[in-house]
C-alpha cells in the first residue's frame, strides 16, 4: 500500500527517494567543486574556477531541494500553507541550476574548439528578459528547464568535442555524466507538462546516475578511495 | 575556432623532469635535458627549484653528477598524475 503525504498528495516514497537522490548528488557535486578548487590553487587554471563555482552552486541547489523534500516528507512543511515558501525555494533552486550550468558552459567553452562568445547572445537575452521571466509565475519552471536544457545541450556538445579529441575514459565519463543530466532535465520538463510525479522520480534517478558517473570519474582518477 | 596552443606549465615541466629521472632511476643532466625537452639554462633553473623543494637529490659519483628522486618527489609525481587525470576529464591539460 502506498502511503500518501497528506500535505502534497505525493506518495511518501517519492519524496524520500527524491530527497536521498538530491542530497547524495549534492555531496558528489561538492566533491567535484572541492577537487577543482584545490587544483586551481595549485596550477592556476581559470577553467577550474568555473567548474568549481558551477558545481558548488549545483550542490547548494540540490541540497536545498533535498532538504525541502525531507521537510515535506516529515510533514514539517504544510504544503498549502507554505506554498509561497516552497514555490520560492523551487524557483531559487532552478535559478541556481541555470547559473551553474551557464558557468560550467562558459568555463568548458574556454578550453574547447567553441568560442565562449557563442554563449554571450543567449546569456544577454536571459538577462535582458529577466523581468518577464519572473512574471511567468508557474510557467517559470518550464521556461527555466528549457534554458537549462539549452545550456546542457551546449555542454554535452563541448564534452563530445573534448572526448573526440582525447578519446580518454575520463572525458568519456564526464560526457556520459552531462548527457544523463541533459536527459534528466528533458524528463523534468516532460513530467511538469504531464503533471506526473512518477516521471519526476525517473528523471531525478537519471540525474542521480549522472552524478554517480562523476563519482566514478573521481574514483578512477584517484581522488576518492 | 581551433584548439588553443599553449606552453607547458611550470608543473608540467616539473613532471617531465621528474618522470625522466624516475624512468632512469638516476639520471644525468644531459639525459634529462633530452627527455624533458628543455634547453640547458632553463633545465638548471628547474633542477635547482626541484632540489630546493626536496623532490630530487644530487648524487656525485667521481666526475659525474646524477639526480635521484626523493620520497617526497615520488609522492609529488603521484599527485600530479592524479591532477592530470582530473584535468583530462574536462579536456584540460597541465
Amino acid at each position: 500500500m502506498t502511503i500518501i503525504n497528506q500535505g502534497t498528495g505525493i506518495p511518501l516514497v517519492y519524496l524520500d527517494l527524491n530527497a536521498i537522490l538530491d542530497v547524495v548528488s549534492a555531496i558528489i557535486g561538492f566533491s567535484v567543486s572541492y577537487v577543482s578548487f584545490k587544483y586551481n590553487r595549485l596550477i592556476q587554471e581559470t577553467v577550474l574556477n568555473y567548474i568549481s563555482m558551477g558545481f558548488a552552486l549545483l550542490g547548494i541547489g540540490l541540497l536545498m531541494q533535498g532538504v525541502l523534500m525531507l521537510l515535506f516528507a516529515f510533514n514539517l512543511f504544510e504544503f498549502p500553507g507554505d506554498y509561497r515558501l516552497s514555490y520560492t525555494s523551487s524557483v531559487f533552486y532552478l535559478i541556481l541550476q541555470l547559473i551553474s550550468y551557464a558557468i560550467i558552459a562558459i568555463g568548458y567553452s574556454k578550453e574547447t574548439y567553441w568560442p565562449k562568445e557563442s554563449l554571450a547572445l543567449p546569456l544577454a537575452y536571459v538577462l535582458f528578459k529577466k523581468k518577464q521571466y519572473f512574471l511567468l509565475r508557474t510557467f517559470i519552471f518550464d521556461a527555466s528547464q528549457l534554458i537549462i536544457i539549452f545550456f546542457l545541450a551546449f555542454i554535452v556538445f563541448l564534452g563530445f568535442l573534448v572526448h573526440s579529441r582525447d578519446k580518454k575514459t575520463f572525458s568519456l565519463l564526464v560526457l556520459i555524466s552531462f548527457s544523463l543530466m541533459l536527459i534528466s532535465h528533458i524528463g523534468f520538463l516532460f513530467s511538469s507538462l504531464a503533471f506526473s510525479e512518477y516521471y519526476y522520480v525517473i528523471s531525478n534517478t537519471v540525474q542521480f546516475v549522472g552524478f554517480l558517473m562523476l563519482l566514478v570519474f573521481l574514483i578512477r582518477s584517484g581522488h576518492i578511495g | 575556432m581551433g584548439e588553443r596552443k599553449r606552453n607547458r606549465s611550470r608543473v608540467k615541466i616539473y613532471l617531465d623532469i621528474l618522470e625522466s629521472i624516475e624512468k632512469e632511476e638516476s639520471a644525468r643532466l644531459t639525459k634529462i635535458m633530452y627527455s624533458a625537452n628543455l634547453p640547458y639554462d632553463r633545465l638548471v633553473k628547474y633542477i635547482d627549484e626541484l632540489k630546493t623543494r626536496g623532490f630530487i637529490e644530487e648524487v656525485k659519483d667521481n666526475e659525474s653528477r646524477f639526480f635521484v628522486l626523493t620520497e617526497k618527489g615520488k609522492v609529488f609525481i603521484k599527485e600530479i598524475r592524479k591532477i592530470e587525470s582530473f584535468l583530462k576529464g574536462f579536456g584540460l591539460s597541465l
